[in-house]
């Protein structure tokens, strides 16, 4: 009880402030959406959603207040922040700006967003593997959120392999469906339903393959992992090479609303579309497995070579350090 | 006195040709076949639209514009009571807007036909109420008068709406309308591009059907007329007001 009766910590005023800087820019970015949509510059939301918003502005907000928290040594290195902005950036990119205007005009630009929401925003967030700094800067309420064991088993359940794997291209398949990806373009609702479950399950995955850490510490091995992300590309490519090689317009949305550039017509779009859930698609899951490669090489090196037993040392004396095959620090 | 109007203003068509081909998806695989008659009160399947089956999902009439012929601002609630069809265009439009209107004064026409050839139809008398709403894309140049002046050449039941750029970013934002103007001072320059499907809702402002470009060159002007006819005698439903609004 003295725990409930104590005034309010300066930690916990700051998060507090900082929960209610963001809801009042999402107050002023919904006003403007609301009303002078015509007006607003390219970066700001355009068809605006608390959701969305919300879900992708709280992170970043704790992400920010965990890194001023954090000791300047004991920081994530920089790359890993750069991935991490980087990644936040890509999704409102495509989520928020004015450029899904151009994506709900245009099937190759639909598809650019999706791949935006689904696989590069979700990989350069996974990649700065934030989940130490976001915990540190979050209030501490959203602790025992995170903590709550409904939600562990749950992310238990749908981070297994074979689900995440079946979840990340059924979702492609599922909103590619000619007769589900109608309503979704038409319907606000069902739009907005379509990007945050591509966005979620984008992170979901890649949180699970990009693990940099070994498997008793992260919930699968290497080994699962890139089989995963390997086996997740064929489906991928099947997708892509059909709407690339169909001859058909099947995706009547786009003529019915208008397509932004009337250069390009129903089947080229719907060429260009396909090539972009083939080919980015899959150079994606690529860097993915070599990505997985370095972490698995570095951790075995760290196991079995990490205080340079593995040096080769020549009959005359010379010491070949190992450090020049392994890339460890001297 | 009307100014001649410079029709040199290029008008692109955004939609590809391909919907006229039957079986481009939703309710449209039933476009050519003849008239057979769709009696009042006698709710039909689903797949029995002529045109795209849009009910429950895309959202309920909502605007705030200014309306023809003196300007006064209306909102939804004008249209509400009478089926209204709803169209993106501008009165400059040399070939795409002239065309798709004439052929829905030409649906129109035969939906009030009753007991024709085809016998067994009946409810043409409520179509008279059927209101088909013009929405300015370009109202730089489309003033309250110019629209005045366009919309009624078409018929009693046709009016314009005009708004500013954010009222038309609103409501073309809310119905996934593509259009764009690249104003010049030169009209042969002067460029604006826009979708030309419409829109039909029922008297409860719901959405109920897409219909694919009328400029085509096999525009389905019976199956629209036969949307028409069946929207316009949809009778009312307690429940209705719910469709489209999650």
């Amino acid at each position: 009880m003295s725990v409930a009766l104590a005034p309010t910590a300066p930690a916990d005023r700051s998060s507090l402030h900082i929960a209610l800087l963001v809801v009042a820019c999402g107050a002023v970015f919904w006003w403007l959406a609301e009303h002078v949509p015509a007006d607003l510059p390219m970066v700001l939301p355009w068809d605006f959603f608390w959701i969305d918003y919300l879900c992708l502005v709280f992170p970043t907000a704790w992400y920010i207040r965990g890194l001023l928290l954090t000791p300047a040594a004991e920081r994530p290195h920089i790359l890993r922040q750069v991935a991490f902005f980087s990644g936040i950036l890509v999704i409102w990119a495509v989520t928020q700006t004015r450029f899904v205007f151009l994506a709900q005009h245009m099937f190759f630009l639909n598809r650019l967003q999706q791949l935006g929401m689904h696989h590069i925003g979700p990989v350069l967030v996974a990649l700065g593997w934030p989940g130490a700094t976001i915990a540190r800067g979050m209030p501490g309420f959203m602790h025992r959120v995170i903590a709550w064991r409904w939600l562990r088993s749950t992310l238990k359940v749908v981070q297994h392999p074979v689900i995440a794997g079946s979840l990340f291209v059924g979702l492609l398949w599922l909103w590619l469906q000619p007769a589900v990806h109608l309503p979704a373009m038409l319907s606000p609702t069902l739009y907005d339903i379509m990007n945050l479950s591509m966005v979620i399950d984008g992170l979901l995955f890649w949180f699970l393959i990009l693990d940099p850490r070994p498997a008793p510490f992260a919930a699968h091995s290497f080994a699962v992992r890139l089989i995963t992300v390997i086996l997740v590309c064929f489906p991928e490519m099947i997708m892509g090479a059909r709407l690339s090689f169909t001859t058909d317009s099947i995706y009547p949305y786009y003529d019915l609303c208008g397509r932004l550039l009337p250069s390009i017509g129903a089947q080229e779009d719907q060429h260009i579309g396909g090539i972009i859930v083939w080919i980015p698609g899959s150079l994606i899951s690529s860097a993915a497995f070599m990505i997985i490669m370095i972490h698995l090489r570095l951790q075995e090196d760290k196991a079995v070579g990490g205080k340079h037993d593995d040096d080769i040392v020549l009959p005359s004396g010379v010491r070949i350090s190992s450090a020049s095959w392994t890339g460890r620090a001297r | 006195m009307r100014k001649p109007l410079p029709r040199r203003s290029v008008c692109k068509l955004l939609t590809g040709a391909g919907l006229a081909a039957a079986g481009a998806g939703g309710g449209a695989q039933a476009q050519g076949l003849p008239i057979t008659g769709v009696q009042q009160n006698q709710p039909s399947p689903a797949a029995d639209w002529h045109n795209f089956d849009i009910t429950g999902y895309a959202p309920p009439l909502e605007l705030r514009m200014q309306a023809t012929p003196d300007g006064r601002t209306v909102t939804q609630e004008a249209f509400r009571g009478s089926v209204t069809m709803l169209y993106f265009g501008y009165t400059f439009c040399p070939d795409v807007c002239p065309l798709v209107m004439q052929n829905v004064v030409t649906a129109l026409d035969r939906a009030k036909e009753t007991g024709g050839e085809t016998g067994g139809e009946t409810g043409g008398e409520a179509v008279a109420n059927v209101r088909f709403a013009f929405v300015t894309v370009d109202p730089r140049r489309d003033s309250i008068k110019a629209l005045t002046d366009y919309t009624r050449s078409f018929g009693p039941q046709f009016l314009g709406l005009r708004g500013d750029d954010n009222a038309l970013e609103r409501l073309s934002r809310r119905y996934r309308t593509a259009y764009s103007v690249t104003p010049s001072d030169d009209p042969r320059l002067y460029d604006v591009s826009h979708s030309d499907s419409i829109y039909v809702f029922d008297a409860d402002l719901n959405a109920r059907v897409l219909v694919p470009s009328m400029a085509t060159t096999t525009p389905d002007i019976d199956g629209l007329a036969r949307d028409i006819r069946r929207l316009a005698n949809d009778p009312p439903s307690r429940w209705r007001w719910l469709l489209g609004r999650f």
